[in-house]
């Protein structure tokens, strides 16, 4: 456990010195500024593009910047070489990308109640967003397993956005028909937005709450289980010179 | 230290394996050099000795025991020294050791292996800001951290000044000194001349030779010594056999001319690299 804690404290660290944190914090004051010129109600109904973009988008490709960065610097390889395992590198990973998905929720969250007087249900919102996070930490790691350089990080990236993201994003403002929204039922994004969408809503489903993050936790130990550990090492040690 | 018996390797996307059947020791306290041309298999066998790559044929005993029989523990009594930069560049010197000191049982102290390898001063900066020399010396820092048995160097004064470079050799020799192991590759062959104990030949995924670089200079080398002396204002250059040098002929010259060298046919393990791996150095044709 104390190497796992270290392993967060390290990750935060380099969030910070890589101005990642800023660029989440930078990205969150947005929303708040653009929450601030509208009503309560319009910010319920933007409410979950911002979850969204938050704990999945922005997650999957801050995740893909580290993995890159971390790549580039041969920093992971050093860190094989270390006695910790690969699963303790990758939930250290997991957790300290929950705490800042975390931190920018809870500093958008305060900006409203101070602004609008809105208020979040927080259980709702930590568990949903520990479990999409640590879903679309792997999304990032995965992502960037297939990138050879930034650029096809970026372009991967948008792939994803385009399969996964963009489709529920449509059908939210209106561009696809709302029929189109049974078919995306259990596309991970769609299962996001109604566990988000528990925190701030009147009535929470509890049985669909409970089958979203199910679903979502086996979605993400499917994907770690079978994609990011068996590919890791040879991921972390291709070009190294050792 | 580490047993190899007939280690077979083949990457999954490969016909062919990478190591074919290696067999040797590594001896407690013993410097080891490995050495051979690029793609040769050199990389491949210390992936498999430090663990970093999974599945092989053949057996790797480490203390005595199998190495897959080691959990990450086994990280507790190995340093690796990269020969690339492996720190974070927008952390300083000293939260990059620290960060990964702190993953480690045994804490070596930093103060005075940076001060050694003059660092120290250099401890608060950014490492993005260091020259290629300075992370070349802060990758040894990082490998000595947590005062390993066993450690693993790839071109260890590559990129480093004369100074600095004695000063990484002379760790190298009291760290082996001090009953620590070291496998070293290089492409200095002065430097694996000066440091190893013994030194294994890889080519094509075989070992090609394995011995002591003095018993191979000898092996390789013509048991001859040839006399360089001034005779009527031009330079001489006489070579006796080995078995000769008893004879009163060499005597005389010794006696009477004005030698300037005196040299034996012992050849360099530069010659021997190119006679046993079939490679030439540093990118020669």
């Amino acid at each position: 456990m104390a190497k796992i804690k270290h392993l967060v404290g390290g990750e935060f660290t380099r969030l910070n010195k890589y101005n990642l944190f800023i660029a989440s914090v930078v990205v969150a004051l947005i929303w708040v500024a653009v929450g601030y010129f509208l009503s309560v109600e319009e910010f319920k109904a933007f409410l979950p593009f911002v979850f969204l973009m938050e704990a999945s988008a922005m997650t999957a490709i801050l995740v893909g910047a580290e993995m890159f960065y971390e790549k580039k610097e041969h920093t992971i390889s050093s860190m094989l070489i270390s006695p910790m395992t690969e699963t303790e590198y990758i939930t250290s990973k997991i957790l300290a990308n929950i705490l800042n998905v975390l931190i920018i929720f809870v500093l958008i969250g305060a900006s409203m109640y101070f602004l609008k007087d809105f208020l979040f249900a927080y259980h709702w919102l930590i568990l949903s967003v520990s479990i999409v996070t640590a879903f679309y930490v792997l999304i990032g790691i995965v992502l960037s397993y297939l990138s050879k350089d930034f650029t096809a990080l970026l372009m991967n990236y948008f792939v994803m956005m385009v399969i996964l993201v963009i489709p529920s994003i449509l059908v939210m403002i209106g561009v696809f028909a709302p029929e189109v929204k049974d078919i995306l039922f259990w596309s991970p994004t769609e299962a996001t937005l109604r566990m988000m969408n528990a925190s701030f809503a009147s009535t929470v489903d509890l049985k669909q709450f409970a089958l979203d993050f199910a679903y979502i936790a086996i979605l993400s130990y499917l994907l770690f289980r079978f994609v990011v550990l068996p590919r890791f090492k040879s991921y972390a040690t291709r070009d190294l010179g050792v | 230290m580490f047993k190899v018996n007939d280690l077979v390797f083949k990457y999954p996307k490969n016909s062919e394996p990478t190591l074919k059947g290696l067999t040797f020791e590594i001896a407690k306290g013993e410097i080891f050099g490995f050495l051979g041309p690029s793609g040769a298999g050199k990389t491949t066998t210390q992936k498999l000795l430090v663990k970093l790559l999974p599945y092989h044929q053949g057996q790797i005993f480490f203390d005595g025991k199998e190495l897959h029989s080691f959990d990450d523990s086994f990280y507790e009594d190995i340093g690796v020294c990269f020969e690339m930069p492996i720190s974070f560049s927008k952390l300083t010197a000293m939260e990059n050791l620290q960060f990964f000191q702190k993953l480690y049982k045994n804490h070596a102290e930093i103060q005075p292996l940076m001060e050694r390898l003059g660092l120290w001063e250099d401890r608060d900066k950014l490492v993005g800001e260091f020259s290629k020399g300075m992370k070349i010396r802060l990758n040894l820092v990082r490998a000595l951290l947590n005062k390993p048995k066993m450690l693993f160097l790839d071109e260890p004064t590559n990129g480093l000044d004369p100074k600095n470079a004695r000063i990484v050799k002379e760790i190298i020799r009291e760290f082996a000194r001090d009953g620590g192991t070291v496998f070293l590759t290089s492409h200095i062959m002065s430097d694996v001349d000066e440091l190893c104990d013994r030194v294994a030949f890889i080519a094509e995924g075989k070992l090609t030779e394995i011995d002591s670089p003095r018993n191979l200079k000898i092996k390789y080398g013509q048991r001859t010594v040839t006399l360089e002396y001034k005779e009527n204002g031009s330079v001489v250059s006489t070579t006796y056999p080995m078995d000769a040098i008893k004879n009163d002929e060499f005597a005389e010259v010794l006696k009477t001319k004005d030698i300037e060298t005196i040299h034996s046919g012992e050849t360099t393990l530069e010659e021997i690299f190119i006679q046993v791996t079939g490679v030439k150095l540093h990118g020669e044709d």
